[in-house]
């Protein structure tokens, strides 16, 4: 198979696998109990007039699909219904267009709440990536390079210990400590920060960025040490390195243009799938440290039944996911000349 | 070719000089109760004299020491004791700068063509990174033209073809030759080959063995093949040295030890090779039981417990190589007459 060949077949799956979460991401929320007008207004006083004009302003009066009124729960409907005139029908027109709907609860377009939410998620959780990967993969790199000695031991004990701190209880802790240090706890931003010159909110945002980027680092450099560390081992021990020794590269030849191309394979696996997941942002350290990102509209959104955020949310995660791991795909195959024959 | 200690090498008659080598590896860490500290008795005063231009093999089973021995020889391990001197100079402890510019004269083949190519590497990096790291064919052209050269010589032909490509896109026996390729591009004195063949098809083992002879005679390189298969023996080697428990039981001509074996080892190693002709087959020698720990060596004659004629004698008596001609020599005290 030819590069071109496999790129063409990793895009085409890529694109089937989007086309599929467009589906699943309309019955998902629908079958979840739970009435969106109610939930969203929590208003007991609300008059059945206006929830049902409430309804028909979104939609809702609408059957989800022919044959079936709701979802949840399934009460079952005409099944003479015209099938353009259902839910999903236009939801999928609506995406066509690239229209994500309202929210039902702040009536605000989904595509401007995402938009907001989507940078703070992408500075804070980018911020903990960059970071977690190079401290990860450069202390991995250096345990097995010291492979058996204390300061691999030290390195194998750090990385499991991080990787298996509860994120929630690590953020807890930061934020005593933060509190009694005079770190900002919560937020994105001091109230009333806006009308200063703009170098000086930067310098705020980033204050309020310490504490959560570094629960995040601590958390994932774990994993990425713990894989780096492993891989690199491996391909150590293997005969090309030995080979290459005897003919006369030192050391750090060795580790330069053997080993580390070959151990960052599966880095590059972690990688673009924790990047993919960075959309998706880190719920508990954005409930933690109230830090108004993706990860926090999931959670507002899900106890709201606010499904056109939610389907937003989830198109979001699911396309960057679906890109992160065909960009996967490609570096390895441009790393490793294996991949391509299979 | 110049080369540092060219003028003093050219005289030596012998191109490896190997004198009582020693390697022991440390057998895990004494427990609190363990004595001492155990120790792997992996090569055990070996002694060996290679000529300019000759091949020795080294023959013995799996975990004999002879894999450790070309690894020592190649300062992959160090040697615990004894000394290697190769043209002349002394070569059993250097420093990394001295080992580097040894290494081009001293290459190695490993066993396994499957793993001992970087995957990621095309055919031609693999071949000319060697020039590259000693700073040999500065020029890319002439570098290339060394590669095309060493690929051609290694068998692969047209070398243009096979640059490009990656390891997996070739078979066992094209691999094996790029391995040899990227040992031949330094133009080497000695190369150590352990096991070549071993991991390749049999109809390929015949090419690779013949491409090692024909590069022993145009280049006249001084080879040691390493193998457990004495019948690959009998095409090229000059002389044959078996091993047996990290020493050399059994040292001769090639027709010396391959005809007329006089160690019971060599005898048992012998007998067992597959003879084409029912009518030339002699009775074979099944050795009883397993190789013994090279941690806890047996007393007397490491080879007495599975030896098929010991004696009483055998279990006390460690026996010296005995000569029974000018080349050929023998550790048995049977033969001691």
């Amino acid at each position: 198979m030819n590069r071109y060949q496999f790129l063409w077949k990793k895009i085409a799956w890529a694109l089937f696998t989007i086309l599929f979460v467009v589906v699943l991401n309309f019955f998902l929320f629908r079958i979840l109990p739970g009435d969106p007008v109610r939930s969203g207004t929590r208003d007991p006083r609300l008059k059945k007039d206006a929830q049902e004009a409430l309804r028909i302003r979104f939609g809702l009066d609408k059957p989800v699909i022919p044959c079936f009124e709701t979802l949840n729960p399934i009460k079952p409907g005409d099944c003479a219904v015209n099938p353009f005139e259902t839910q999903f029908f236009l939801y999928l027109r609506n995406l066509t267009q690239g229209e994500l709907g309202y929210s039902f609860h702040t009536n605000r377009p989904v595509a401007d709440v995402l938009g907001e939410r989507l940078w703070n998620t992408i500075l804070l959780i980018g911020a903990g990536q960059l970071l977690s990967i190079v401290i990860g993969v450069l202390f991995g790199m250096f345990a097995a390079w010291k492979a058996r000695t204390s300061i691999d031991y030290g390195a194998l004990i750090t990385g499991l210990v991080a990787w298996s701190l509860p994120t929630f209880w690590l953020g807890i802790i930061l934020l005593f400590w933060g509190s009694n240090n005079g770190f900002p706890i919560g937020g994105k931003a001091t109230p009333g920060i806006s009308s200063f010159p703009f170098l000086y909110q930067a310098g705020d945002v980033f204050k309020h960025m310490i504490l959560p980027t570094i629960t995040y680092t601590i958390v994932y450099m774990g994993e990425y040490l713990l894989v780096m560390r492993s891989s690199l081992l491996d391909v150590l021990a293997e005969d090309y390195i030995l080979t290459a020794k005897a003919k006369g590269l030192t050391t750090f030849q060795i580790l330069k243009d053997h080993a580390l191309k070959n151990a960052m394979l599966p880095i590059v696996t972690i990688i673009a799938i924790n990047l993919g997941f960075t959309v998706a942002g880190a719920i508990q350290i954005e409930s933690v440290y109230s830090w108004p990102g993706l990860g926090g509209a999931v959670y507002e959104a899900l106890e709201r039944r606010d499904y056109p955020v939610l389907q937003g949310v989830f198109l979001l995660i699911a396309v960057s996911v679906v890109l992160a791991n065909l960009i996967a795909d490609l570096t390895y195959s441009f790393l490793d000349p294996r991949v391509q024959a299979d | 070719m110049k080369q540092v200690g060219e003028k003093k090498t050219m005289t030596d008659e012998f191109i490896l000089e190997v004198q009582d080598l020693k390697k022991y590896f440390k057998a895990g860490r004494p427990g609190w109760f363990s004595r001492g500290e155990n120790f792997i008795h992996a090569v055990d005063d070996v002694s060996l004299k290679l000529k300019r231009g000759e091949v020795v093999a080294l023959v013995g089973e799996s975990g004999c020491g002879k894999s450790t021995l070309s690894l020592t020889l190649m300062g992959l391990e160090e040697a615990t004791e004894g000394t290697i001197l190769f043209e002349g100079n002394d070569i059993t402890h250097l420093n990394d700068r001295e080992r580097k510019s040894l290494r081009q004269r001293i290459q190695m083949i490993f066993q396994d063509p499957y793993e001992s190519l970087n995957p990621t590497q095309t055919i031609e990096e693999i071949v000319s990174e060697p020039l590259v790291v000693h700073g040999l064919a500065p020029s890319l052209d002439e570098r290339r033209e060394r590669v095309r050269r060493a690929l051609e010589d290694a068998g692969l032909k047209p070398a243009e073809s096979y640059m490009q490509r990656f390891p997996h896109q070739l078979s066992g026996g094209q691999r094996q030759r790029v391995v040899i390729a990227g040992a031949l591009v330094l133009e080497p004195h000695l190369l150590l080959a352990d096991e070549p063949v071993s991991m390749l098809d049999v109809s390929i083992r015949a090419e690779i063995i013949n491409l090692l002879a024909d590069l022993r005679q145009s280049r006249g390189i001084s080879v040691i093949f390493i193998t457990h298969d004495l019948g690959t023996v009998g095409y090229f080697a000059d002389r044959v040295a078996v091993m047996y428990l990290g020493r050399i039981v059994e040292i001769g001509k090639m027709i010396e030890v391959l005809e007329s074996p006089q160690h019971p080892y060599s005898q048992a190693l012998l007998s067992v090779i597959p003879v084409p002709n029912p009518r030339l087959r002699k009775k074979r020698v099944i050795l009883q039981g397993e190789t013994p720990n090279p941690i806890d060596l047996p007393t007397g004659c490491r080879f007495h417990p599975r030896c098929p004629v010991a004696i009483e004698r055998c279990k006390s008596i460690d026996p010296q190589l005995i000569e029974l001609s000018e080349t050929h020599r023998a550790a048995c005290i049977l033969l001691a007459k």
